[in-house]
């Protein structure tokens, strides 16, 4: 039994968790890069919590970080940086969004976080995925090394 | 190893950047196509500016606009034409009905009347409760014909003409509201009108550019 458990989380756990976090963030950032980029700048100016002459730099880069990490997290490239960096994004995120007071919205207002044609996520929903996506991110950062990631495949080849 | 490492980072980023652009390329955004529509422009037909905005009556920021887009016809008289397009989001249990509520007023040449009522009451309506009985009061508080006005809630055509409205916006990659077209360009969010909307219409009619973020605080 603590065997399988071991293994769980020694094996299993890091590739859901990496494909969980990855995976939200490459949607999340290819779905906005392929918008019009003012759409991304009107939910941003939505959200009151930043200065508005840093939206347009900040609609700029952040969706290319989303898709760019999100990748290296799924792949496990620089595994350890590029989820703790996503891990530290999304808490940053989740702490816009309580700052922004629209955690006491009522249930029919959604983030339009992935587009009006994804899924329709109500803010304390996406502040809960926020926060698991955070720890998620914490977690990978631990491991030294993580099974199936470019890294390890990087660094066998090299030998 | 390092430089085998970050090589290999390299190529990814390269692969990543690219495919985007390759995919963006083929997707090109399209400006919505012109419909007139007599019921729901308010303007000179020949004004020289053009503001198509798609619009949610349940929407807070939607409302906001409002107070910009009458500050700019208020700047510039007889220049802007306002072009008005139903765009009601899935995640506001109201819009559907309120949208059609406000098509039926417009076959009855009282559009923007109908819309100014929502918005004013916004909240009002917007709370959980069906708001079938406040749309009649409004309806009937404009003078507007009860008789045609229920049945044309209860036609499904009406809710298609609406649904039409929304699609032109989706083929054009709006997916928030509100979100305006100036004589083509996009500009999304009503804190993005205040802030690049006068700037913009001055750039259409040659006008010396002047600060528009004013207009911006006076809408948020």
């Amino acid at each position: 039994m603590k065997t399988a458990v071991r293994k769980f989380f020694g094996f299993s756990f890091p590739i859901l968790a990496r494909i969980l976090l990855g995976g939200v963030f490459m949607a999340s950032g290819l779905i906005k890069l392929l918008e019009p980029a003012a759409n991304f700048r009107a939910v941003l100016y939505g959200y009151d919590a930043l200065p508005a002459a840093w939206v347009p730099m900040i609609a700029l880069v952040v969706p290319w970080l989303e898709w760019i990490l999100g990748f290296f997290v799924v792949s496990g490239y620089a595994l350890r940086a590029s989820s703790f960096l996503l891990g530290c994004f999304a808490f940053s995120l989740a702490a816009v969004i309580a700052l922004s007071g629209k955690l006491g919205l009522d249930a029919s207002q959604t983030c339009g976080c992935f587009g009006e044609s994804g899924p329709q996520l109500t803010y304390p929903q996406i502040f809960f995925l926020d926060i698991v996506n955070g720890c998620l991110g914490l977690f990978l950062s631990r491991f030294r090394s993580s099974p199936l990631t470019l890294d390890r495949w990087l660094s066998c080849s090299a030998e | 190893m390092k430089r085998r490492f970050a090589a290999a980072g390299v190529v990814l980023v390269s692969v990543l950047v690219s495919g985007v652009l390759l995919a963006k390329k083929g997707s090109d955004v399209t400006v919505p196509a012109q419909q007139p529509s007599l019921t729901k422009t308010k303007g000179p037909a020949g004004a020289p500016v053009e503001i198509l905005e798609y619009s949610d009556f349940q929407c807070p920021a939607c409302q906001r606009a409002q107070a910009v887009l009458q500050s700019l016809d208020a700047k510039y008289p007889g220049q802007i034409r306002f072009v008005y397009r139903h765009f009601p989001l899935a995640g506001h249990v109201w819009s559907g009905i309120a949208h059609q509520a406000a098509e039926c007023a417009a076959s009855q040449n009282r559009f923007w009347d109908y819309h100014d009522v929502l918005f004013k009451n916004q909240t009002l309506w917007s709370a959980p409760q069906n708001p079938s009985d406040s749309l009649l009061r409004y309806a009937r508080d404009l003078g507007l014909n009860l008789d045609a006005f229920g049945a044309c809630l209860a036609d499904e055509t009406v809710r298609g003409r609406v649904q039409a409205d929304k699609q032109t916006g989706v083929d054009a990659q709006v997916n928030s509201t509100p979100t305006f077209f100036i004589n083509g360009e996009r500009v999304a969010g009503h804190i993005e009108l205040g802030l690049k909307g006068e700037a913009i219409i001055r750039k259409i009619l040659n006008l010396e550019p002047s600060g528009g973020a004013a207009e911006a605080k006076s809408g948020s």
